[in-house]
């Protein structure tokens, strides 16, 4: 896999490109910030587990990847990075948003700009980070609620 | 009195420049086309356009009001550093290639992106009507409009700012200043969508920071015939007025500054 950066470049991560959703990751349109993130949206349900693992992997590392998808111990992640299914019910849609939104603040920032902005406290969140959130989240419909707050922040932050 | 005496009442000027840090500052001067709102849309800033339908262009009076804007996004989250402090397994050998980011990579990465824009007024196209957004007989005027009324009955406002169990809040200078997504923006949202778009008698307005009550900001609509100086200023932690702006936001916001600027 491939990890799409601010400037559209890719960093080779050892692994090969898989075809369909790398296009997608590149076909995402960054005029905007609402396109931007609708782009990330779309890539992040689309793609296997295993590579949106390996994606936050590479990209903002084990451990802000672990804490946003509610873990104790970051060595899960490389089980469900080879392909194994996560056992509990809200790993897979967590580790999606994180996903979206590492995505998204890349279009136009460095992964380091991702990763802090990830774990750090938002003005437009009441002061929360993303990641708690995101971790915080115990249903479907308590995900989708955060979900929708966050992306109106990574739109304010992309935008601003 | 009424809205449109009052706001007249609370005219005030811009000054001769104003400062805003982006990635590219031009860029949103450039672009005044409203969001295309969504089912999901949530406008995210104070004073945007809670329907999408114009766009508001934020500035600020000095260098480290706009600092202090932008370094908030850096804020350290404790629970979550300490969330992340103790994940265990990262000295498994699968993991020997990756990154693990800290919060001091994120904010030099960030502040070397970050450029100054310098805007002023273009003379000669008009003057903008601009009023103070805290003025306490605006408040008190919006504070009878029905659409403000809806809005101060939300459940979340009542219970933050209602008087007891059947009080009603009321528009004050507590409410407005109140950043918190769910009371305090859904205010100044309406404040200005009823101010820039419903009355047509003002184009911009004029707040102080949430982190600062000497940091005078402003709100303006695309109308606002602003201009940036010449070409932006990348921040350059040489410059004595950059560095002066970051270390002043950081130490504010305790926000940890790369070497560089520290």
């Amino acid at each position: 896999m491939r990890v799409p950066t601010a400037d559209g470049a890719v960093i080779p991560s050892g692994h090969e490109l898989l075809g369909a959703e790398a296009s997608a990751t590149f076909d995402i349109d960054r005029s905007t910030p609402q396109s931007t993130v609708s782009g990330a949206a779309s890539w992040s349900q689309t793609v296997p587990l295993g590579d949106i693992v390996e994606y936050l992997l590479v990209t903002i590392g084990p451990r802000l990847t672990a804490v946003g998808a509610g873990l104790r111990d970051a060595r899960q992640l490389l089980v469900w990075q080879r392909g194994d299914k996560p056992r509990q019910l809200m790993s897979d849609p967590r580790l999606r948003v994180i996903a979206e939104f590492a995505l998204a603040v890349m279009a136009r920032h460095e992964s380091e700009v991702a990763a802090n902005f990830l774990r750090s406290s938002q003005p437009t969140l009441d002061d929360d980070s993303p990641l708690l959130l995101i971790a915080g989240a115990n249903s479907e419909e308590e995900l989708t609620v955060v979900q929708k707050r966050v992306r109106a922040a990574v739109r304010a932050f992309i935008a601003g | 009195m009424n809205l449109r005496t009052a706001a007249d009442a609370a005219a005030v000027s811009f000054p001769t420049q104003t400062y805003r840090v982006h990635l590219d500052p031009g860029w949103v001067y450039q672009h005044s086309e409203p969001p295309r709102v969504e089912p999901d849309y949530e406008a995210p800033n104070r004073f945007d356009d809670p329907f999408g339908r114009f766009v508001v262009r934020y500035l600020a009076n000095q260098l480290t009001g706009s600092m202090l804007e932008v370094l908030a996004w850096h804020r350290p989250h404790e629970p979550t550093e300490d969330r992340a402090a103790a994940i265990e397994g990262l000295d498994d050998p699968g993991f020997a290639e990756m990154p693990d980011p800290t919060s001091v990579q994120g904010v030099a990465r960030f502040l070397g992106s970050r450029k100054v824009g310098i805007f002023r007024l273009v003379h000669g196209q008009g003057v903008p009507r601009l009023i103070d957004a805290y003025d306490p007989n605006l408040l008190s005027e919006l504070d009878r409009l029905p659409q403000m009324q809806t809005r101060l009955r939300d459940v979340a406002v009542e219970k933050a700012h209602g008087a007891g169990q059947s009080g009603q809040a009321h528009l004050d200078q507590s409410l407005v200043r109140n950043a918190a997504s769910d009371v305090g923006r859904r205010i100044t949202q309406t404040m200005s969508w009823i101010l820039l778009s419903q009355i047509h008698c003002v184009d911009g307005l004029q707040y102080t920071s949430r982190h600062d009550d000497s940091e005078v900001c402003w709100a303006l609509r695309t109308e606002v015939p602003v201009v940036m100086d010449a070409l932006p200023a990348p921040l350059n932690p040489t410059n004595p007025e950059h560095r002066h702006a970051v270390r002043h936001a950081a130490r504010r916001l305790h926000v940890p500054l790369p070497s560089t600027w520290a």
